[in-house]
């Protein structure tokens, strides 16, 4: 009931909102100025409308026959100098004689370059074993050391990260996760604009509407000027343990729209059918050699209903955070700028310690570094987030953290004379 | 001279005030209505915080919208909640506010220092204010008003939060004010003004009802109203038949304080009305009044 | 004055001046530090710029033809240097590589090769190997700037323009695009910044006085209405003090990057991709910036001032700017002040987006200022 009257005072304001459908705006809008790669993406889906996914012999045999009938037709194409003979549609596209004055209508022409990206993809899933054979976790992990320079204690640890995922990656060969069909992403970049560019840029449209929403519940009665009114009731002082299950629920109410409606853009723009079941270490998403090895078998869907967890999570801790500073603060305006501070002093500070020490790995296990490559989550990429348990502890020790905080705050509260 | 002509206001649908007129001279005068009369209305447009919708306020015969500044030169103004910053001294305070009446510097400091005085805040005029008690923040809110030496003087309850013994200060303050400017002390409290102040004004029903001395306002209760045992038996038929001003009890026995047109028995005894039996009369029909009363 | 003075007292309160300082810290340190302590960054790029530096010297602000062989020359002599360097060591006589030739032709895949060329460039770091592809890659852009330009105005119809810039020989200014590409970086961080912050700090100018029940008696003294306009004074004052402390602090710290021997070169340079509509210097581009961070900061002071005047709660004040932000960030390194003037924005899309907003700004305050005369104040 007081949670209602909580809810009612945030919701009452215009302003979440108009900013939540500003958000939901822009990042429509971001995601429309990449629509400009969905013809192309159609190629890859309607291979695996006639394929499946996963890359094995039958698989490869059915779409090398239909392959053949495109190197075929290539093969009966000569360019102005009467030169012909070609065997992949990419050797053909990329003879600059018969790329710039294609002797074929433009009908056909398009048929080529839509016959150039079946050859990347026939040609990549035929290289995949060849690829991993070559992929050298332990090489990677001298090279990374090497980058950031790590020493010591530190580099051990690092070291025995990568020795973990060369084994979770010859477990990776063996179950076949790699091989399976996903929009090629050295080329299209899916997983990062999926993940790191739409989930940074809902991370932090989410922290500015969660920091504002947390202060305000928290702080309203002061700025409304009516706390004394309203801790000198029955209630009390307790007061502020609703507003914090409200601001908990109104959080969760705009997480849900925002991440909701930016979700159902993206597939609308997007077609994923028959790629939701798609093992996210794929190869195809590596958009380096150095692919993406998740620690466990996690599929497209799985990995989106776990970003949306973490992301949940994360913005949960935070709304802790400006809990406590709001009942230290009492006025939103410091909050916010002072959430700011203690964001940018968060992923700042662990860049200034020194990498000999594991030290430097704890440093980093907090939500404010954790938040900077939602792409990399739960898996073994970069040196500090290598660990498999790496977001498990982050969020789980922070949350004990947040909650100390939350409760030494509230008894500090209980006693602190209002004015 | 302040003369209110004719003041209607209105917000969208809902009238606030109707046909208002008024006359100010010199001298005190008691603003008596309960809230939401139209009271506070009437105030914010004397203090040119609102316009009327029809009519003018004039003062010296101009309108002060068009006297502008040079009319709120001469105003003094102490809103019921008036603002201050809890970081400031008065006496920052003050300079601030000077600054906005635009008084020099040398004079404002010179000012600053009597009033701080007057009211009686000589020794903590470099304290912050968010350690000053209520009656210390009201105090500043009347050095405030007077920094520019107004001619008119608005003050909105301006003894609330004031012990007895500052609300005597106050009111000797306002009497020597009084005699070379105009001061109109908006308030529910009849026991405020009914010693100072010259003239009573009260709104009733969005329209000027008396404006009027003390005496005069009063005498119009003059031979309605008494006062008479009741026993508990009686109780309830005697409220049905008359208005009760006022009661109190003595071990068995209600003393009723009541109007009637006329005296119809013995031992009713007719008592001289005070202003405070009028306000109670006039607006006992007034639910929201109910609350307000003491 | 003393009105617009207390009121500009009132916007440097001491903990939010604080807080904001602390941000810029921070802001600096996660945005711009990294082009101060990295510039130029490694090699060959600290060898393009000191030749760059050189070569000023030597030409002047531009290198003509008759130069440009010139300093072909001296590439030619710099080879000869290395030849002797790698005839003087065993290790490259011993796998027959003995001229900048065979050095530039070597096989990728050859282990020993490999090895000599990573102990000249890396291990030892030799100077002149360094230098030589620096100056390769300003031969190659100098000998390729008619067909480069071709290429970057393919999109543009007018020959005439063209032609003018063909004439006036712009793409003989020597500059390289690290020093503008690193300016760019930095300047854009500097007018996101000013921006923020003008936000943060002139965005209480009314608020506070709303929340604190001081506006009564501000509007009922001598001073009245007129306040509103005094604070509008006092906020944009208060911009352009905060504007020029952080844009005198910036150039205090872009001093360091040592790019003034550029300042008059032309930034139209056979040596920069960013070109520009206009014939402007380096210098002439900086003060154009500024301009633009000047008009940036007055225009976010101002909506952030009106918006403190709408709003009563804090939660809509900050939840009003962060749009504002949002676009004037976005615009702002598409092309408010990151390549300003670019040939790849039509060439009125910056002054139409600056005077759209200046309009927009303007008329509102205008507005409010004159519904301000006949409110009443509630």
């Amino acid at each position: 009931m007081i949670i209602k009257q909580e809810l009612l005072k945030i919701f009452r304001l215009p302003i979440v909102g108009i900013l939540l459908l500003f958000f939901i705006i822009i990042n429509g809008l971001f995601i429309w100025s990449h629509s400009y790669i969905k013809e192309e993406l159609s190629v890859l889906t309607s291979l695996v409308d006639k394929y499946g996914t996963a890359i094995n012999e039958e698989m490869l045999a059915q779409f090398g026959g239909d392959y053949q009938q495109i190197s075929d037709w290539v093969s009966t194409i000569e360019d102005l100098n009467g030169k012909s003979g070609y065997e992949h549609p990419s050797d053909l596209l990329a003879d600059d004689e018969f790329f710039l004055n294609p002797p074929i209508s433009d009908k056909e022409f398009n048929q080529l370059l839509e016959y150039d990206l079946i050859e990347t993809y026939y040609r990549t899933a035929q290289d995949i074993d060849g690829i991993y054979e070559n992929v050298n976790v332990r090489a990677r992990a001298e090279e990374t050391i090497d980058l950031y320079g790590f020493q010591g204690e530190a580099a051990e640890t690092v070291r025995a990260q990568f020795e973990k995922l060369a084994d979770r990656k010859e477990q990776l060969i063996e179950n076949g996760e790699h091989k399976h069909l996903f929009f090629y992403g050295k080329i299209y970049k899916m997983h990062n604009l999926l993940f790191k560019d739409i989930g940074m840029i809902l991370i932090f449209e989410l922290i500015i509407l969660a920091v504002l929403i947390t202060g305000a519940v928290t702080n309203y009665e002061f700025e409304q000027k009516t706390a004394l009114v309203t801790y000198t009731t029955k209630i009390g002082r307790k007061l502020v343990i609703p507003k914090l299950f409200a601001a908990i629920t109104a959080n969760t109410a705009v997480i849900i729209s925002l991440i909701g409606a930016t979700l159902a853009i993206y597939f609308l723009v997007f077609n994923y059918s028959g790629l939701w079941h798609v093992p996210i270490s794929s190869y195809f998403n590596a958009i380096t050699d150095f692919p993406y090895i998740t620690w466990w078998n996690i599929s497209f869907i799985e990995y989106i209903g776990l970003m949306l967890l973490l992301i949940y999570l994360v913005m949960m801790l935070f709304s802790g955070m400006t809990y406590i500073l709001s009942i230290w603060l009492k006025n939103t305006y410091l909050v916010f700028i002072s959430f700011m501070v203690i964001l940018g002093l968060g992923v700042l500070i662990p860049g200034y310690i020194p990498l000999s020490t594991n030290f430097s790995h704890y440093i980093h296990q907090t939500p404010f570094f954790m938040i900077l490559n939602p792409h990399e989550w739960f898996m073994g990429y970069s040196p500090f987030t290598i660990s498999p348990y790496y977001e498990v502890i982050t969020i789980s020790s922070w949350a004990v953290f947040v909650a100390g905080l939350i409760f030494v705050s509230i008894r500090r509260f209980y006693r602190q004379a209002l004015h | 001279m302040l003369v209110i002509e004719n003041v209607s206001k209105q917000y969208g649908n809902f009238q606030a005030l109707n046909s208002i007129q008024l006359e100010f001279q010199n001298g005190i005068y008691g603003l008596l209505a309960p809230n939401g009369a139209g009271k506070t209305t009437l105030i914010k447009m004397i203090a040119t915080l609102m316009f009327p919708t029809k009519g003018e306020i004039l003062y010296n015969g101009t309108n002060i919208v068009a006297l502008d500044d040079k009319y709120r030169d001469v105003l003094g103004y102490l809103p019921q909640h008036f603002g201050y910053y809890k970081n400031y001294s008065p006496e920052k305070y003050l300079f601030y506010l000077a600054a906005l009446k635009g008084l020099d510097k040398s004079t404002a400091k010179q000012r600053i220092n009597e009033l701080l005085t007057l009211v009686g805040l000589e020794d903590v005029t470099r304290k912050k204010m968010k350690k000053f008690s209520g009656g210390m923040i009201q105090r500043v809110g009347i050095a405030q008003e007077m920094l520019n030496d107004p001619k008119v003087l608005i003050l909105d309850e301006p003894t609330a939060g004031l012990d007895p013994k500052e609300r005597a200060r106050f009111r000797k303050i306002l009497t020597s004010l009084a005699r070379d400017r105009i001061i109109i002390l908006s308030t529910h409290i009849v026991s405020d003004v009914e010693s100072i102040a010259n003239q009573i004004i009260m709104i009733k029903e969005k329209k000027v009802l008396y404006q009027d001395t003390v005496a005069h306002i009063s005498n119009q209760l003059k031979g309605m109203l008494f006062e008479t045992e009741v026993s508990l038996a009686e109780e309830d038929q005697f409220r049905d038949n008359y208005q009760i001003i006022g009661e109190r009890q003595e071990q068995e026995k209600l003393i009723f304080r009541f109007v009637a047109e006329q005296r119809l028995e013995e031992a009713w005894q007719e008592v001289i009305p005070t202003l405070e039996d009028v306000f109670l009369h006039v607006y006992e029909d007034d639910q929201t009044l109910a609350g307000s009363m003491k | 004055m003393r009105i617009i003075l207390n009121e500009i007292k009132k916007l440097f309160d001491w903990k939010v001046v604080a807080l904001v300082l602390l941000l810029s810290f921070l802001f600096y340190q996660l945005f711009m530090d990294f082009e101060f302590s990295v510039f130029p960054n490694g090699r060959p790029t600290t060898d393009h710029y000191n030749i760059a530096k050189d070569m000023i010297a030597e030409y002047g602000q531009e290198m003509d033809e008759t130069e440009f062989e010139d300093f072909k020359l001296t590439y030619q002599e710099e080879v000869e240097k290395a030849n002797d360097y790698l005839q003087s060591r065993e290790d490259a006589v011993a796998i027959g590589i003995t001229t900048y030739e065979q050095f530039r032709a070597r096989d990728g895949h050859d282990e020993q090769a490999s090895k000599l060329s990573s102990n000249i460039m890396f291990e030892e770091g030799v100077d002149v190997f360094w230098e030589l592809q620096a100056r390769e890659s300003i031969i190659e852009r100098y000998a390729n700037k008619k067909e480069d330009f071709s290429r970057s105005t393919a999109h543009i119809n007018s020959e005439a323009w063209k032609q003018t810039i063909i004439d006036g020989k712009y793409h003989h200014s020597i500059l390289p695009g690290l020093v503008t590409d690193n300016y760019n970086n930095l300047i854009k961080m500097v007018a996101i910044w000013v921006v923020i912050s003008v936000m943060i700090i002139v965005g209480r100018v009314f608020i506070v006085d709303q929340k604190n029940n001081v506006m009564l008696l501000q509007y009922t003294s001598k001073t009245g209405r007129l306040i509103f306009r005094k604070k509008v004074i006092a906020a944009v004052i208060t911009t352009l003090l905060i504007t020029t402390a952080y844009l005198a602090a910036f150039f205090a710290m872009y001093r360091t990057n040592e790019t003034s021997d550029f300042f008059q070169s032309k930034v139209w340079s056979f040596d920069n991709s960013y070109q520009s509509w206009f014939n402007l210097t380096f210098l002439q581009y900086i003060i154009l910036t500024v301009i633009g961070i000047y008009l940036l900061a007055l225009i976010s002071g101002v909506l952030s001032t009106i918006l403190s005047r709408y709003m009563s709660a804090y939660i809509t004040l900050i939840g009003s700017q962060v749009p504002i932000v949002v676009i004037l960030v976005y615009l702002i390194g598409e092309y408010l002040i990151y390549n300003i003037a670019s040939i790849h924005d039509p060439k009125l899309l910056p002054f139409i987006t600056y005077t759209i907003l200046i309009a927009f700004a303007f008329f509102w305050l205008n507005y409010r200022i004159r519904r301000e005369k006949r409110l009443d104040i509630l």
